[in-house]
């Protein structure tokens, strides 16, 4: 299917770190082209704030987009009319004052029109000359286009409106109905031609409900969706992705009827599935076969046993194919498993379908997921829809265990699945049916810190001594691949724990990393400065190095999207420590222990006067990654609350 | 690249642009070795240049590979490409010619500028491999604003087995410096030779791969400056920006509105200068559009009137304009807006600055001269010079952001000796932390109520939020540095309020309860002003880049019956980089700790560092030590 390489290449074309383009594109997002902007009222004229939204620096009065699908019986392109007009409350507002446009030979800008209406209601069209156009890329010619409007200033309103044109039949982007700024209106009108067949799907995150309008058109079908009175995503820590927190809605075209004939489009997963795998995948890896294979068997000579060979090749395209930049699950038609092979270079997509290859070279059966990084949005199964995803592994099976591939981070091991892929829904493509699937999650006790620290206070009351971390499981992964060397490990390693034990040097630090074991250990000497000694006086947190601050500092009632961590994860963490004669211990912490639905806390003081030994042990456990409502909300924040107020706790220690 | 400027075009409010474009730019300082770096600058008598870079870069590693898949070319109006050749070399040896579609450009304007007319030659090689080489050969005539140029020694930090820099003018003698050298801890400087006609410099050596310098150290980055012909100093700098100045049209009907708008706030001066500033940094938003020469050239005054926008010399010409009708003496500024580096003083050249704000000649016009203008205490005033920046989006024009203060400005004040290089003032009371406790032992809980006010740059932004961010966004943000300083406690009542105007100030009260806390436990706030020790050792025999600021901690506490006062404590450190001060004492059961710091200095030199130690090691002791209520002595 032709289109949707072309939809490929619309992606590739923002070569140069493109934010999504489309999605930028719609946020600046009409009806049909018109030749005035509609008169400002009275109500828009003197609106100074938003009851529903204070503190908002500006406000997208309206943001109307018209969609209408490319007609193949008229000839006429697919095309996207957006119009919005923004007020500025405030004095901050002004910073709306340039919008921005991404445009491509692909995706092509028409007309644009932009206008201020000063509070004083005199009308300033933005000239040709304060309307730049940056090119981003020469090769494929991709631009963005930059209106900068004039006279800006807290009450004054921004009227834009542009077009922008495509070949393709899709527009497989939601439209996203909240925004960064607080929005009065947002619509979007889809038109399409009576041959089309299309499912519509939507969702809303807040209150409100959309207005769905369905309403005959010459030749085809008008659908208005609509929503009002919508207030700024927020911008709060540790929460979901935009595209999960704004309301949304889109259209998928099925089935086109054209000469006579039906053609499916996205119907279902299978009709999905068959474009990409049959025309699009094994055409990429059928390039070059007989290369491919003289690898394969290269890289496996000698290994014995599916898991070794597994390893061997996915250690090669792991390390040795630089990993380019890539959107989503798209191929270039132009390019091969050969070519990835000798550029030694690839997309996510196009080393994932090497290490294919190359596994068939050897004869293991590998198939190919798609996976959604719920960093950038979940999927929506119900929708077969490959915008929904971001990447591709593979799923094979080693001495009957399912076993993930994802040869596209230089931390992952055979059979390391990412946190940001845990417990998301995949697709695959290989299967007749049943395509979409749900990953699976570690559990969090597996991803592990445990550190260990042994200190002495000297007849001086200098503290020294040797301390110990063992990373495994994600806890590791966030850690493996990211240094160039040992060297630059063991000086990164230094320095962070140099933080974490204010006033101590560290040094001779060994880093041992594994990237098959997915494990890190470090051991450190501790030695407290000179200048920290203050010779009758020792104190220390015992929960160092890992200890916690609190990041939720809102009650559950004012927060107001839901949380989501990377991994769950377990900490366990002793601190033993001895004293000299004549020094005596002066305070010492109580005791906590702390159970509750978001993990636990528990930290015990051990003590023997006799040998002036004193021993912490701390656990910390946190179970999930995604805290979803006020109950969950508030029980991560009382974990961290117990964690963060036992954490700054410190023992004490006084030479009478 | 060599030779590119980035003129004046920033605004406080994106001091991170030049490093945004040096990082897209290429690949950064890494492991992969540049066999050869040569770099040919032919200066013709008119003036004009011919550049030609020659680069060899071996591949050893699949890192090497990802860093060195793009090379960027600087081209602008002014620099003209030539030729511009690459090969690669595959590990066999065999050489091939990079092709067209291995070829692209791009413009990029770089943060907080919209548009500019900088665009870039993009190599992108379709296949690299480990052992293989890139070789590049690139030549661009140039056109330069000014009669000197800078070559980045090192650009990308590699390992540099031959480098090879040769400079020949044929328009006047030679004169060149060498930076970055001296302050860095290898020992691999190259050596310059300067013909004897004085027309021809070589630089030849070998480097070593560049680390990453120390998180406090200044940066220095590796740079050969040269200039050719007559020597210049800073009225010649001045005077150059004059001439380009000079032909920017003046007045304007939409100019002569504003203008009218200040000279009706009053006949005072400081009334008129009030709304001259409030109309430039209020009315006039900061949007920076650089085409070629307008990189340096303010738009006239009018239009950036007119339009309603502008960048920071747009917005320096129109607040000159508009002083000067109010019958002030103004003139442009060139400055660096950076906290980590600073202009070649002995090395006079427009290319160090990249900023520009406006100087006022307050000479004889304060109270202390006899005059009327009162600026209150801690106004930017140097040489009798007061300097605005038009870019601050709040404050007085009594508050200058800290992002110019302690640097070099070059005043311009027109005719032949004309400029003016001006050390602006440090300022680190208008940069303050200003926290006020009130702890309150019960018997199940601690009470502690606290009243924390920042004064000048936080400020300014938590001020900003106000008018930007919805207020629970803002209060989680409030609440997260208060529970730096209590760690668990509940935050019962919570108020904030800011001012953008005078000096930007911010202000939170609140009230917290700590639940089953042990008064011993308890960590009274202390000031974290000076740096971390690591980082001062770490910077050692460098030059340490901080923000001048100062931090005022006051804890009242109630003690409780049972307890006994600790001892009271009076420790200080004084020095030419600050002073410290830490005073415990107790009266009418009331304990009183009271905390100072104030860091003076920006800059701090190798030779001053143990200054800056001293305060660091007493701020550290301080707060160490706990306050002990045991009555057990």
């Amino acid at each position: 299917m032709s289109e949707l390489f072309l939809i490929h290449r619309l992606h590739r074309a923002a070569k140069m770190a493109a934010p999504c383009w489309f999605l930028a594109a719609l946020a600046l997002a009409s009806p049909s082209w018109a030749t005035e902007f509609p008169a400002v009222t009275d109500a828009e004229r003197e609106l100074k704030s938003l009851a529903w939204e204070p503190g908002a620096s500006a406000v997208v009065l309206y943001r109307d987009a018209e969609l209408r699908f490319r007609d193949f019986s008229r000839n006429a392109n697919s095309r996207l009319v957006v119009e919005q007009r923004i007020k500025i409350l405030t004095d901050e507002g002004v910073d709306a004052g340039v919008r921005e446009i991404y445009h491509s030979r692909f995706l092509r800008l028409g007309e644009i029109d932009a206008r201020t209406v000063t509070p004083a209601g005199e009308e300033i069209i933005v000239p040709e000359d304060e309307i730049f156009t940056e090119l981003r890329s020469r090769t494929a010619r991709s631009y963005v286009t930059k209106v900068t409007f004039p006279s800006v200033t807290s009450g004054s309103i921004l009227d834009l409106r542009f077009e922008l044109f495509w070949d393709s039949l899709y527009y497989l982007e939601p439209w996203l109905f909240h925004q960064d700024l607080p929005v009065v209106r947002s619509k979007i009108t889809y038109i399409k031609p009576d041959n089309l067949k299309v499912n519509t799907w939507g969702r809303q995150t807040s209150p409100q409900e959309f207005q769905i309008d369905t309403n005959k058109s010459p030749g085809g079908m008008r659908i208005d969706v609509a929503l009002e009175n919508l207030g700024a995503l927020p911008a709060e820590p540790f929460s979901f992705p935009t595209v999960d927190l704004s309301s949304r809605f889109m259209i998928v075209p099925t089935q086109i009827y054209y000469s006579g004939s039906q053609i499916d489009l996205l119907s279902d997963w299978k009709n999905v599935c068959e474009t990409f795998e049959d025309d699009t995948y094994l055409e990429f890896l059928k390039g070059s076969r007989r290369d491919v294979r003289k690898k394969g068997k290269a890289l496996t000579a000698g290994a014995t046993g599916a898991r070794a060979q597994i390893e061997k090749i996915f250690g090669f395209v792991r390390d040795d194919v630089t990993t380019e930049s890539g959107v989503g699950v798209y191929v270039a038609a132009d390019r091969d498993a050969g070519d990835v092979l000798g550029a030694l270079s690839g997309t996510p997509v196009e080393k994932t379908l090497l290490l294919r290859a190359l596994l068939d070279a050897v004869k293991i059966e590998a198939d190919s997921l798609w996976v959604a990084d719920r960093r950038e949005g979940g999927v929506v199964p119900d929708v077969p829809n490959p915008a929904w995803f971001s990447g591709m592994i593979l799923e094979t099976e080693i001495d009957g265990a399912t076993t993930y591939l994802d040869p596209n981070d230089p931390g992952n091991a055979v059979g390391t699945l990412l946190p940001f892929l845990e417990g998301t829904i995949a697709v695959n493509c290989q299967r007749k049916k049943d395509q979409a699937l749900n990953l699976p999650t570690r559990p969090p006790a597996s991803n592990q810190r445990k550190a260990h620290v042994k200190l002495a206070i000297d007849e001086e009351g200098q503290l020294s001594g040797e301390g110990s971390l063992v990373l495994g499981g994600h806890s590791a992964w966030r850690w493996l691949g990211v240094f160039e060397d040992q060297e630059a490990a063991a000086e990164d390693w230094t320095k962070r724990l140099t933080e974490d034990f204010p006033g101590f040097l560290v040094g001779d630090l060994s880093v041992e990393e594994d990237v098959a074991r997915q494990s890190v250990s470090l051991q450190f000497q501790l030695t407290q400065r000179e200048e920290d000694v203050l010779g009758d006086e020792v104190s220390l947190g015992a929960s160092r190095p890992l200890h916690k601050t609190q990041p939720f500092s809102l009650p559950a009632d004012k927060r107001r999207t839901p949380v989501q961590l990377s991994f769950g994860y377990s900490d366990q963490s002793t601190l033993e420590i001895t004293w000299p004669e004549g020094w005596e211990l002066d305070l010492l912490p109580d005791d906590v222990q702390h159970e509750g639905p978001a993990g636990a806390y528990a930290g015990t003081y051990t003590v023997d006067e006799a040998t002036r030994h004193l021993k912490y042990s701390r656990e910390f456990s946190l179970g999930s990654h995604q805290f979803i409502g006020d109950e969950a909300y508030e029980a991560v924040r009382s974990l961290y609350d117990v964690a963060s107020t036992h954490d700054a706790h410190e023992v004490v220690w006084i030479q009478p | 690249m060599p030779m590119k400027s980035s003129g004046f075009s920033r605004s406080w409010l994106a001091p991170l642009a030049l490093l945004l474009v040096a990082s897209w730019l290429g690949p950064p300082a890494a492991s992969a070795t540049v066999e050869s770096f040569r770099v040919q600058v032919d200066v013709a008598a008119d003036g004009s240049l011919v550049e030609r870079q020659q680069l060899t870069v071996r591949l050893s590693d699949a890192a090497a590979l990802d860093r060195w898949r793009i090379y960027a070319v600087a081209l602008d109006t002014h620099r003209q490409l030539i030729s511009a050749d690459a090969w690669r070399i595959d590990a066999s040896g065999k050489k091939r010619k990079l092709s067209r579609r291995e070829r692209d450009e791009a413009e990029y304007s770089g943060e907080g500028i919209t548009y500019s007319s900088q665009r870039f030659l993009l190599f992108e090689p379709d296949v690299l491999e480990i052992g293989g080489r890139l070789i590049f050969d690139v030549r661009v005539a140039v056109d330069p604003y000014f009669p000197a140029g800078l070559i980045p020694v090192q650009p990308v930090g590699d390992t540099v087995e031959s480098l090879e820099i040769r400079v020949h003018s044929a328009a006047g003698p030679l004169r060149y410096r060498l930076s970055g050298f001296e302050t860095t801890f290898s020992d691999d400087s190259p050596t310059a030779e300067l013909s004897e006609s004085g027309t021809s410099l070589t630089l030849r050596g070998s480097l070593a791969e560049l680390e990453d310098p120390p998180a406090l150290a200044a940066a220095d980055p590796r740079l050969l400056r040269f200039a050719w012909g007559p020597a210049q100093d800073w009225p010649a700098v001045a005077r150059w920006y004059s001439d380009i100045e000079s032909t920017v049209e003046h007045g304007g009907s939409s100019l002569d509105a504003l203008a009218e708008e200040v000279l009706a706030a009053g006949p005072d001066p400081k009334s008129r200068l009030k709304k001259a500033v409030d109309v430039a940094r209020r009315q006039i938003r900061y949007v920076a559009v650089e085409v070629g020469i307008g990189g340096y050239r303010p738009s006239p005054a009018a239009e950036t009137a007119s339009r309603g926008w502008g960048d920071c010399k747009d917005k320096s010409l129109l607040l000159i304009e508009l002083l000067r009708r109010a019958g002030f003496t103004a003139e442009p500024a060139l400055i660096r807006l950076d906290r980590s580096r600073r202009i070649a003083v002995d090395f006079p050249s427009p290319y160090d600055f990249n900023h520009l704000i406006v100087a006022v000649d307050v000479s004889g016009l304060r109270p202390e001269d006899g005059g009327a203008l009162d600026l209150g205490s801690g106004a930017p005033v140097a040489a009798g010079w007061l300097f605005i920046d038009p870019t601050q989006t709040t404050g007085s024009a009594a508050y200058l952001h800290r992002g110019v203060q302690d640097q070099q400005a070059l005043v311009v004040t027109g005719g032949e000796d004309g400029g003016e290089l001006v050390r602006l003032p440090t300022l680190p009371e208008s940069e303050m932390v200003d926290l006020m406790a009130e702890v309150r032992p019960g018997p199940d809980a601690i009470d502690v109520t606290v009243n924390l006010r920042f004064l000048g740059e936080t400020a300014s932004s938590l001020t900003r939020s106000l008018e930007a961010t919805n207020p629970t966004d803002l209060e989680s943000a409030i609440r997260q540095a208060l529970l730096r300083y209590f760690p668990g406690a509940s935050i019962a009542e919570l108020v904030w309020d800011g001012r953008r105007e005078g000096l930007p100030t911010f202000e939170v009260s609140a009230s917290l309860r700590l639940a089953d806390a042990s008064l011993e436990q308890l960590r009274l706030p202390t000031p974290d002003l000076f740096p971390a020790l690591q980082d001062l050792d770490a910077v050692e025999g460098l030059t340490a880049a901080l923000s001048p600021a100062a931090m005022r901690y006051r804890t009242r506490l109630h003690l409780p019956e049972g307890l006994c006062p600790p001892r009271d404590r009076r420790r200080s450190a004084v020095t030419e980089a600050g002073h410290f001060k830490q005073e415990i004492s107790t009266a009418a059961g009331v304990v009183s700790v009271d905390y100072d710091a104030v860091l003076f200095r920006a800059w701090h030199p190798p030779d001053t560092l143990e200054a800056l130690r001293e305060l660091a090691v007493a701020e550290h002791r301080a707060s160490r030590r706990r306050l002990r209520f045991r009555c057990d002595g």
